[in-house]
Protein backbone atom coordinates (compact mmCIF):
# COMPACT_ATOMS: atom_id res chain seq x y z
CA UNK A 1 0.00 0.00 0.00
CA UNK A 2 1.33 3.47 -0.91
CA UNK A 3 0.41 6.02 1.93
CA UNK A 4 -0.83 9.41 1.20
CA UNK A 5 2.24 11.40 1.98
CA UNK A 6 4.76 8.77 -0.44
CA UNK A 7 1.19 9.24 -2.95
CA UNK A 8 2.26 12.92 -2.42
CA UNK A 9 6.14 12.47 -3.36
CA UNK A 10 4.68 10.45 -6.55
CA UNK A 11 2.71 13.25 -7.86
CA UNK A 12 5.66 15.89 -7.05
CA UNK A 13 8.16 13.88 -8.79
CA UNK A 14 5.90 13.31 -11.98
CA UNK A 15 5.15 16.74 -12.24
CA UNK A 16 8.91 17.64 -11.74
CA UNK A 17 9.53 15.56 -14.55
CA UNK A 18 6.85 16.89 -16.87
CA UNK A 19 8.44 20.47 -16.26
CA UNK A 20 12.23 19.46 -16.56
CA UNK A 21 11.18 17.34 -19.98
CA UNK A 22 9.24 20.73 -21.28
CA UNK A 23 12.13 22.71 -19.99
CA UNK A 24 14.92 20.49 -21.63
CA UNK A 25 12.42 20.25 -24.92
CA UNK A 26 12.18 24.52 -24.94
CA UNK A 27 15.99 24.38 -24.58
CA UNK A 28 16.61 22.06 -27.59
CA UNK A 29 14.14 24.26 -29.57
CA UNK A 30 16.10 27.48 -28.62
CA UNK A 31 19.59 25.80 -30.30
CA UNK A 32 17.59 24.79 -33.51
CA UNK A 33 16.84 27.57 -33.77
CA UNK A 34 19.63 29.76 -32.95
CA UNK A 35 21.14 27.30 -36.43
CA UNK A 36 18.49 27.96 -38.42
CA UNK A 37 18.31 31.63 -37.77
CA UNK A 38 22.00 31.67 -38.35
CA UNK A 39 22.02 29.53 -41.71
CA UNK A 40 19.01 31.99 -43.07
CA UNK A 41 20.74 35.05 -42.29
CA UNK A 42 23.87 33.54 -44.40
CA UNK A 43 21.71 32.71 -47.32
CA UNK A 44 20.02 36.07 -46.83
CA UNK A 45 23.64 37.90 -47.38
CA UNK A 46 24.73 35.61 -49.71
CA UNK A 47 21.58 36.33 -52.17
CA UNK A 48 22.32 40.15 -51.48
CA UNK A 49 25.92 39.37 -52.45
CA UNK A 50 25.08 37.94 -55.58
CA UNK A 51 22.12 40.53 -56.36
CA UNK A 52 24.63 43.74 -55.64
CA UNK A 53 27.06 41.61 -58.33
CA UNK A 54 24.57 40.91 -61.09
CA UNK A 55 23.83 45.32 -60.85
CA UNK B 1 29.22 31.26 -20.26
CA UNK B 2 27.26 32.66 -23.45
CA UNK B 3 24.12 30.16 -22.46
CA UNK B 4 24.16 31.26 -18.79
CA UNK B 5 24.21 34.60 -19.94
CA UNK B 6 20.86 34.12 -22.03
CA UNK B 7 19.27 31.59 -20.58
CA UNK B 8 19.76 32.68 -16.60
CA UNK B 9 16.37 33.78 -16.50
CA UNK B 10 14.56 30.76 -18.06
CA UNK B 11 16.87 28.59 -15.34
CA UNK B 12 15.44 30.74 -12.61
CA UNK B 13 12.19 29.94 -13.72
CA UNK B 14 12.37 26.22 -13.75
CA UNK B 15 13.67 26.26 -10.37
CA UNK B 16 11.25 28.32 -9.16
CA UNK B 17 8.51 26.11 -10.74
CA UNK B 18 10.73 22.78 -9.49
CA UNK B 19 10.10 24.87 -5.94
CA UNK B 20 6.33 25.65 -6.41
CA UNK B 21 5.65 21.71 -7.10
CA UNK B 22 7.24 20.36 -4.53
CA UNK B 23 6.27 23.21 -1.51
CA UNK B 24 2.69 23.83 -3.29
CA UNK B 25 1.98 19.55 -2.92
CA UNK B 26 4.28 19.02 0.30
CA UNK B 27 4.07 22.10 2.34
CA UNK B 28 1.87 22.75 5.32
CA UNK B 29 -1.43 24.14 4.02
CA UNK B 30 -4.54 25.08 6.03
CA UNK B 31 -7.37 22.30 6.42
CA UNK B 32 -10.63 24.34 5.24
CA UNK B 33 -13.76 22.50 5.03
CA UNK B 34 -14.90 21.46 1.76
CA UNK B 35 -11.83 22.58 -0.08
CA UNK B 36 -9.37 20.79 2.35
CA UNK B 37 -6.09 19.82 0.38
CA UNK B 38 -7.65 21.04 -2.95
CA UNK B 39 -6.64 24.38 -1.93
CA UNK B 40 -2.84 23.37 -3.43
CA UNK B 41 -4.43 23.98 -6.69
CA UNK B 42 -4.31 27.75 -6.30
CA UNK B 43 -0.53 27.74 -7.06
CA UNK B 44 -1.30 25.79 -10.19
CA UNK B 45 -5.03 27.56 -11.21
CA UNK B 46 -4.37 31.50 -10.27
CA UNK B 47 -0.51 31.19 -11.44
CA UNK B 48 -1.83 29.68 -14.82
CA UNK B 49 -4.51 32.40 -15.16
CA UNK B 50 -1.98 35.52 -13.63
CA UNK B 51 0.42 34.43 -16.75
CA UNK B 52 -2.69 34.41 -18.98
CA UNK B 53 -3.27 37.83 -17.99
CA UNK B 54 0.39 39.17 -18.43
CA UNK B 55 0.79 37.91 -21.58
CA UNK B 56 -2.93 38.84 -22.92
CA UNK B 57 -1.42 42.28 -21.55
CA UNK B 58 1.71 42.09 -23.91
CA UNK B 59 -0.11 41.33 -27.04
CA UNK B 60 -2.27 44.44 -26.28
CA UNK B 61 1.22 46.22 -26.14
CA UNK B 62 2.17 44.64 -29.40
CA UNK B 63 -1.03 45.41 -31.14
CA UNK B 64 -0.54 49.24 -30.19
CA UNK B 65 3.15 49.04 -31.24
CA UNK B 66 1.59 47.39 -34.43
CA UNK B 67 -0.52 50.29 -35.10
CA UNK B 68 2.12 53.18 -34.09
CA UNK B 69 4.52 51.72 -36.64
CA UNK B 70 3.52 49.28 -38.59
CA UNK B 71 6.07 46.79 -38.21
CA UNK B 72 5.45 43.07 -39.29
CA UNK B 73 6.90 41.89 -36.51
CA UNK B 74 4.67 43.42 -33.70
CA UNK B 75 1.55 42.10 -35.36
CA UNK B 76 3.42 38.16 -35.40
CA UNK B 77 4.33 39.23 -31.75
CA UNK B 78 0.58 40.27 -30.75
CA UNK B 79 -0.23 36.77 -32.08
CA UNK B 80 1.72 34.89 -30.93
CA UNK B 81 1.08 36.41 -27.28
CA UNK B 82 -2.64 35.61 -27.88
CA UNK B 83 -2.20 31.83 -29.19
CA UNK B 84 0.22 31.67 -25.92
CA UNK B 85 -2.34 33.28 -24.13
CA UNK B 86 -5.01 30.82 -25.26
CA UNK B 87 -2.96 28.31 -23.83
CA UNK B 88 -2.46 29.60 -20.30
CA UNK B 89 -6.47 30.00 -20.18
CA UNK B 90 -6.92 26.63 -21.36
CA UNK B 91 -4.98 25.30 -18.47
CA UNK B 92 -6.70 27.62 -16.21
CA UNK B 93 -9.75 26.54 -17.19
CA UNK B 94 -8.54 23.07 -16.77
CA UNK B 95 -7.50 23.26 -13.41
CA UNK B 96 -10.28 25.50 -12.83
CA UNK B 97 -12.60 22.26 -13.78
CA UNK B 98 -11.03 20.22 -11.78
CA UNK B 99 -11.23 22.61 -8.64
CA UNK B 100 -14.97 22.93 -9.31
CA UNK B 101 -15.35 19.34 -9.36
CA UNK B 102 -13.60 18.64 -5.88
CA UNK B 103 -15.40 21.17 -4.07
CA UNK B 104 -18.57 22.18 -6.24
CA UNK B 105 -19.54 18.70 -7.31
CA UNK B 106 -19.45 20.05 -10.92
CA UNK B 107 -17.10 20.72 -13.45
CA UNK B 108 -19.30 23.55 -14.91
CA UNK B 109 -21.35 25.80 -12.53
CA UNK B 110 -23.77 28.25 -14.29
CA UNK B 111 -21.67 31.43 -12.35
CA UNK B 112 -21.25 34.77 -13.53
CA UNK B 113 -17.18 34.51 -12.95
CA UNK B 114 -16.86 30.93 -15.08
CA UNK B 115 -19.21 32.00 -17.09
CA UNK B 116 -17.51 35.20 -17.74
CA UNK B 117 -14.30 33.29 -18.26
CA UNK B 118 -15.68 31.21 -21.14
CA UNK B 119 -16.64 34.03 -22.92
CA UNK B 120 -14.01 35.98 -22.45
CA UNK B 121 -11.62 32.97 -24.22
CA UNK B 122 -13.98 33.01 -27.24
CA UNK B 123 -13.36 36.89 -27.46
CA UNK B 124 -9.92 35.58 -28.14
CA UNK B 125 -10.49 32.78 -30.41
CA UNK B 126 -12.78 35.52 -32.32
CA UNK B 127 -9.39 37.07 -32.79
CA UNK B 128 -8.01 34.27 -33.93
CA UNK B 129 -10.92 33.47 -36.35
CA UNK B 130 -11.04 37.40 -37.91
CA UNK B 131 -7.25 36.91 -38.65
CA UNK B 132 -8.23 33.76 -40.53
CA UNK B 133 -10.63 35.50 -42.70
CA UNK B 134 -8.75 38.31 -44.29
CA UNK B 135 -6.00 37.29 -46.90
CA UNK B 136 -4.04 40.65 -47.27
CA UNK B 137 -1.09 40.55 -45.07
CA UNK B 138 -1.56 44.39 -44.38
CA UNK B 139 -5.56 44.71 -43.69
CA UNK B 140 -5.30 41.45 -41.55
CA UNK B 141 -2.44 42.74 -39.24
CA UNK B 142 -4.50 46.29 -38.64
CA UNK B 143 -7.98 44.71 -38.15
CA UNK B 144 -6.31 42.35 -35.62
CA UNK B 145 -4.84 44.75 -33.89
CA UNK B 146 -7.86 46.83 -33.72
CA UNK B 147 -9.54 44.12 -32.41
CA UNK B 148 -7.14 43.30 -29.92
CA UNK B 149 -7.85 46.10 -27.70
CA UNK B 150 -11.38 45.75 -27.84
CA UNK B 151 -10.72 42.22 -26.89
CA UNK B 152 -8.56 42.97 -24.11
CA UNK B 153 -10.83 45.11 -22.90
CA UNK B 154 -13.83 43.22 -22.98
CA UNK B 155 -12.11 39.87 -21.83
CA UNK B 156 -11.67 42.00 -18.07
CA UNK B 157 -15.05 43.47 -18.50
CA UNK B 158 -16.42 39.51 -18.33
CA UNK B 159 -14.28 38.07 -15.71
CA UNK B 160 -13.69 40.91 -13.60
CA UNK B 161 -16.17 43.77 -13.82
CA UNK B 162 -19.35 41.67 -14.89
CA UNK B 163 -19.39 38.94 -12.34
CA UNK B 164 -18.74 41.99 -9.59
CA UNK B 165 -22.04 43.85 -10.90
CA UNK B 166 -24.10 40.20 -10.66
CA UNK B 167 -23.16 39.42 -7.23
CA UNK B 168 -24.52 36.24 -7.61
CA UNK B 169 -21.64 34.05 -7.92
CA UNK B 170 -19.39 31.16 -5.47
CA UNK B 171 -16.13 32.21 -7.11
CA UNK B 172 -13.49 32.89 -4.41
CA UNK B 173 -12.38 36.32 -4.15
CA UNK B 174 -15.22 38.29 -5.64
CA UNK B 175 -15.11 41.32 -3.90
CA UNK B 176 -11.50 41.88 -4.60
CA UNK B 177 -8.71 40.47 -6.53
CA UNK B 178 -8.65 36.50 -5.84
CA UNK B 179 -5.87 35.40 -3.52
CA UNK B 180 -4.39 39.05 -3.43
CA UNK B 181 -6.76 40.88 -1.32
CA UNK B 182 -5.18 40.83 2.69
CA UNK B 183 -7.67 38.02 4.36
CA UNK B 184 -7.86 36.09 0.90
CA UNK B 185 -4.57 33.49 1.15
CA UNK B 186 -3.41 32.20 4.43
CA UNK B 187 -0.21 33.54 5.50
CA UNK B 188 1.49 29.74 5.35
CA UNK B 189 0.65 29.62 1.74
CA UNK B 190 2.16 32.95 0.47
CA UNK B 191 5.58 31.53 0.32
CA UNK B 192 4.76 29.45 -2.49
CA UNK B 193 1.98 31.60 -4.04
CA UNK B 194 4.03 34.69 -5.24
CA UNK B 195 7.39 32.56 -6.04
CA UNK B 196 3.95 30.45 -8.14
CA UNK B 197 2.90 33.50 -9.94
CA UNK B 198 6.33 34.58 -10.84
CA UNK B 199 7.63 31.21 -12.23
CA UNK B 200 4.11 30.70 -14.12
CA UNK B 201 4.68 34.30 -15.96
CA UNK B 202 8.36 33.33 -16.34
CA UNK B 203 7.68 29.91 -17.99
CA UNK B 204 4.61 31.91 -20.35
CA UNK B 205 7.07 34.34 -21.36
CA UNK B 206 9.74 31.83 -22.52
CA UNK B 207 7.00 29.85 -24.22
CA UNK B 208 5.86 33.26 -26.08
CA UNK B 209 9.40 34.10 -27.06
CA UNK B 210 10.08 30.66 -29.04
CA UNK B 211 7.29 30.08 -30.57
CA UNK B 212 6.99 34.11 -32.32
CA UNK B 213 11.00 32.75 -33.21
CA UNK B 214 9.45 29.78 -34.71
CA UNK B 215 6.78 31.96 -36.20
CA UNK B 216 9.00 34.67 -37.72
CA UNK B 217 11.78 32.06 -39.01
CA UNK B 218 8.79 30.04 -41.12
CA UNK B 219 7.73 33.38 -42.27
CA UNK B 220 11.66 34.58 -43.39
CA UNK B 221 11.85 31.43 -45.06
CA UNK B 222 8.24 32.00 -47.41
CA UNK B 223 9.56 35.22 -47.88
CA UNK B 224 12.66 33.87 -48.86
CA UNK B 225 11.08 31.42 -51.01
CA UNK B 226 8.55 33.70 -52.61
CA UNK B 227 11.72 36.05 -53.69
CA UNK B 228 13.48 33.30 -55.34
Amino acid sequence: MIEPGEKMMVVVMVLSLILLGLAGFLFYLERRLDKAEKKLREIESREKDFASSVH
Amino acid sequence: MEFLKNSWWKIFGVIILLYVIAGGLLFEAPQLPVIRESVRNIYFHVGMWFSMMFILFMALFFSLLYLRYFRPDDDLKAVTAVKTGLVFGTLGLLTGMIWAHHTWGSFWVNDPKLNGAAVGMLTYLAYMVLRGSVDEQDKKARLAAVYNIFAFVLFFVFIMILPRLSQGSIHPGIEGNPALSTGDLDPRMRKVFFPAIAGWIIMAWWLFRVYFRILRLRKNIDELNEND
